[in-house]
């Protein structure tokens, strides 16, 4: 999870990743009954290394043990330690039949409560005035989280959540939560691969057209650079904006799969002229804390419904998707030059194809959409290897300016699919499997003009990253990024870009001290520089990681001490949370972090968890800013959670 | 219009010639530790190991522009003493400007693992209406091979600071060169190059890739790193005859094809 996490970025929401990982790990894969589908779920493998498996079972007949995965070529050792504790090879088909009977008579529940908070005092609770803006709730954190599953038949999903500020069961949050999220999957009807009411996810293709949820972009996994979007899934996340509300369905018949799907939401949006019925922002947040975050709330409302088909053959996928988006109010972005040729209006038409194909060992794959009367986007890739040791990745995307959704999450620079082309190559160096080499150089260009970036911009990207893992206790891994971009320089009568760089050393080790002790260490540097700023930062962690093998107790602690020149050089670290959470904060100024993460078995099928986790700055008297404001050097935070299973 | 190619050429005439062959020039403008007929226009020592006599020309043009272009010829021919070499090269705009370079190449192997080679070279500047200038150089190369695959090499250009006279206002490029490449099968070779012009504060890095999907047909692609340029190429090998293409893409000014024909006899 942190391998993957570091990759994905800060504004991820982990959730569903944690989710997702949790249920294989309780409900491993069958290698011998598995999908190329299946094994890209877990997202760590790259579509090359999932076909790779089910063509070594193709060739050499069913897997005996789960460490035959060690004879899969193209499956480093890295890959295979953090596939293992997700699959499986039943020991015989009768058996899985028996075994699924009586799983269909048993449905299995969960339900888990999480409550949190920030322990100091933030301002924005402290503001009486009501004509100031100010957090009308409390700072409890509420989660609420219950499944139901039948066999693989059915499950049922419910989410509940209050955000720290927002009110329970008062003003804008009269039912209760200000979050709520249900669905049903019913799976395996007949033709019916899936159908889902309520809440769901669409990911379609490379994601240029349609895609929500979990995404990857740039980082240590090169193959990953090649999507394969795992169509309709039910959804189980907290975020409140990337996802679907409504009916949607896959029917599946030989290699041909239909997928219609219709959602309705409404949008916290910025109501610009009444009269008119003009919006001129959206919230992706999901934050209702603050007078004028309740007003905005639920104020658009958002239709979208279209169709996927798609044809599957094992090495072969072509497939295609048109939508329509209307919305209840137009959309008018603030007058500024670069949403000059945002999308703006009520409604908005897409269609999209894409393909993959892999022959022997080289996997090509590519996008194009289009949005009706307006812009393209497309995207290829090839990925290859030149000889046993090494490989080569290769991606070519061309979004025009014109271009524009509120559903698409593809490869990019930019964090949405608009107004960028560039060129990635990659390499991978894999002399044995426990020795990994890889590098890549993304360079683009942004054609139009960008918040804070007053002209066309380019930039590049250069990524390497080395690591060993000298025997199953060990691993190292030694990386460094550079970044340079451009944008405004010091503000003049007018903006003129001036380049600015990021670079990113580190270097991390994991040791299994014993069975049940793991350790983990890290330093990180990390240099910024923007004319004449020059702020260099560096952090080092510890962490303690326990999980005694017949203990009821397990638990994790990291103590870590960073220095940072300011806010321009924070450097990101993935923290271990409690179960289905995660936290992704960075570290800024000078200071140091401590968390505490303990999970106690009570009987069976009751869980406990406990977090706490803080902040503490040697060189500031306030934390944070606006009204998350603390007056003092420290920010803790406590966590509990509950699970029953029954 | 033309003011401002002049004053491209001015910034660019301290690279213009230093473009190797579009086979070495796809792979990121590397080709220290290469070896062949294109050393020619690289390192002297890579031609040591020709084994026949080999003639080839060239066509670089500057940034998609038919204005700028460098046109050149390359003979190389193998003996007991020694491989020896002759390269021309023109560049500039045609009637109106020519920085004309011509080379008398030898090259020679110590060993099977030592290889050094020289070039004495002409330099003939030449401005419509405002007159020519002459000078001569001497580039010095070496190259030694660890293991068959294994290359390193080291390379001088114009060593003894040879200039036109004031009056021209154009150099003839000092620089000195390290660079390696490895062999990794047949089809596939890497190299990479460290390059410091003698009045440059940059170390500028370059790194290249060669990938054969036959024998017959090879992909190649490489970066320059200080003001990243990416490089790509492909190259066509029927029997003696080679044709070889590539094209620089400067982030600003966009692409530079080139190609490059030759035959072994």
């Amino acid at each position: 999870m942190e391998s993957l996490s570091e990759d994905l970025g800060e504004d991820f929401d982990y959730a569903e990743l944690a989710e997702r990982l949790q249920h294989y790990q309780a409900h491993p894969i069958d290698l011998n009954k598995t999908n190329t589908d299946e094994l890209l779920a877990l997202r760590f493998l790259s579509p090359f290394q999932a076909e790779q498996i089910i063509s070594h079972r193709e060739i050499s007949g069913n897997f005996v043990s789960i460490y035959e995965l060690q004879a899969v070529e193209g499956l480093d050792l890295n890959s295979i330690r953090f596939l293992t504790p997700f699959v499986q090879v039943s020991s015989s088909n009768q058996l899985e039949v028996k075994n699924l009977k009586q799983l269909v008579k048993k449905g299995k529940q969960e339900l888990m409560f999480r409550y949190g908070r920030v322990l100091e005092q933030q301002r924005g609770y402290a503001i009486a005035d009501s004509g100031r803006s100010r957090y009308l709730g409390s700072p409890d954190r509420l989660f609420l989280r219950y499944r139901y599953r039948y066999g693989q038949k059915l499950k049922l999903a419910i989410n509940m959540k209050k955000d720290a500020g927002e009110q329970f069961f008062s003003g804008a949050q009269t039912y209760g939560f200000d979050f709520y999220s249900a669905s049903m999957e019913i799976t395996d009807q007949h033709h019916w691969k899936r159908i889902i009411i309520g809440d769901y996810s669409l990911q379609f293709g490379q994601g240029l057209g349609l895609w929500t949820g979990l995404s990857f972009g740039k980082g240590a996994f090169i193959q990953n650079i090649a999507r394969q979007g795992v169509g309709l899934r039910q959804y189980t996340s907290a975020n409140e904006f990337s996802f679907f509300r409504g009916v949607a369905a896959s029917y599946e018949r030989k290699a041909f799969s239909f997928t219609p799907f219709v959602s309705y939401k409404r949008l916290t949006a910025t109501l610009q002229d009444d009269t008119l019925n003009q919006y001129s922002a959206i919230s992706q947040s999901g934050l209702h804390r603050t007078p004028s975050e309740v007003l905005h709330k639920d104020k658009l409302g958002e239709l979208l419904y279209g169709v996927n088909l798609a044809y599957r053959k094992p090495r072969f996928h072509i497939g295609l998707t048109a939508y329509q988006y209307r919305l209840s109010g137009e959309f008018v972005p603030r007058s500024l030059l670069y949403n000059q040729f945002s999308f703006q209006g009520q409604s908005l038409d897409n269609i999209s194809a894409y393909y993959h194909y892999s022959l022997k060992n080289v996997y090509a794959f590519g996008e194009i959409a289009h949005n009706i009367d307006r812009g393209f986007a497309f995207l290829n890739g090839l990925v290859f290897p030149v000889s046993s040791q090494w490989s080569v990745a290769l991606l070519y995307r061309n979004y025009q300016k014109t271009y524009d959704t509120f559903y698409s999450q593809a490869f990019a620079e930019g964090s949405t699919v608009t107004n960028e082309n560039g060129f990635y190559s990659g390499l991978i160096f894999q002399p044995n499997r426990r020795l990994q080499w890889v590098a890549y150089v993304d360079y683009f260009r942004f054609p139009w003009l960008k918040y804070r970036v007053d002209a066309p911009s380019s930039g590049y990207d250069l990524f390497t990253q080395l690591s060993f893992v000298p025997n199953k206790r060990l691993n190292f891994t030694a990386r460094y990024r550079y970044r340079k971009k451009e944008e405004n320089g010091t503000v003049d009568v007018v903006n003129l870009l001036v380049p600015f760089t990021r670079q990113q050393a580190r270097l991390s080790m994991q040791y299994a001290l014993t069975d049940w002790l793991n350790l983990r260490s890290r330093f990180e540097y990390g240099r910024y520089r923007k004319e004449e700023q020059n702020e260099s930062a560096y952090l080092f962690y510890q962490d303690f990681i326990g999980k005694p093998t017949k203990s009821k107790w397990s638990g994790n602690l990291r103590l870590a001490f960073f220095r940072t020149g300011g806010y321009n050089s924070r450097i990101y670290a993935f923290e271990q949370d409690v179960l289905y959470a995660y936290s992704f904060p960075f570290y800024s100024e000078n200071g140091w972090r401590y968390y505490l993460n303990l999970r106690y078995t009570l009987a069976k099928g009751i869980d406990l968890w406990g977090r706490y986790a803080a902040f503490f700055y040697t060189n500031q008297d306030q934390v944070g800013s606006a009204l998350d404001l603390i007056e003092g050097h420290q920010k803790s935070e406590v966590k509990l959670q509950v699970r029953f299973q029954f | 219009m033309f003011r401002y190619l002049i004053l491209l050429f001015l910034y660019l005439n301290s690279h213009a010639q230093t473009n190797p062959v579009a086979s070495f020039s796809a792979m990121g403008n590397t080709g220290t530790a290469l070896q062949g007929i294109g050393s020619l226009t690289s390192n002297p020592a890579g031609l040591s190991s020709l084994k026949t006599a080999q003639v080839g020309s060239y066509y670089q043009s500057s940034f998609l522009n038919n204005d700028i272009r460098t046109i050149g010829a390359v003979l190389a021919l193998p003996t007991a003493l020694g491989v020896f070499g002759v390269q021309f090269s023109n560049y500039g705009v045609s009637r109106l400007y020519a920085d004309i370079k011509a080379s008398l190449v030898f090259s020679r192997s110590f060993g099977s693992k030592l290889a050094v080679g020289t070039a004495f070279n002409y330099h003939q500047l030449q401005i419509n209406r405002y007159g020519t200038s002459k000078a001569y150089s001497v580039d010095l190369g070496v190259q030694y091979m660890f293991t068959p695959q294994w290359i390193i090499g080291a390379h001088v250009a114009n060593f003894g600071n040879a200039s036109y006279d004031e009056t021209a206002q154009a150099i003839i490029p000092v620089y000195c060169r390290l660079g390696t490449s490895y062999r990794v099968h047949d089809r596939l070779l890497f190299s990479a190059d460290a390059e410091q012009l003698f009045y440059g504060q940059h170390v500028d890095f370059r790194t290249g890739i060669e990938y054969g999907i036959s024998r017959q047909f090879y992909f190649r692609g490489g970066l320059a790193f200080h003001e990243i340029k990416q490089f790509f190429g492909f190259g066509l090998q029927i029997k003696g005859l080679s044709c070889d293409f590539a094209t620089m893409v400067h982030p600003r000014l966009g692409l530079s094809p080139q190609l490059f024909v030759a035959y072994a006899f």
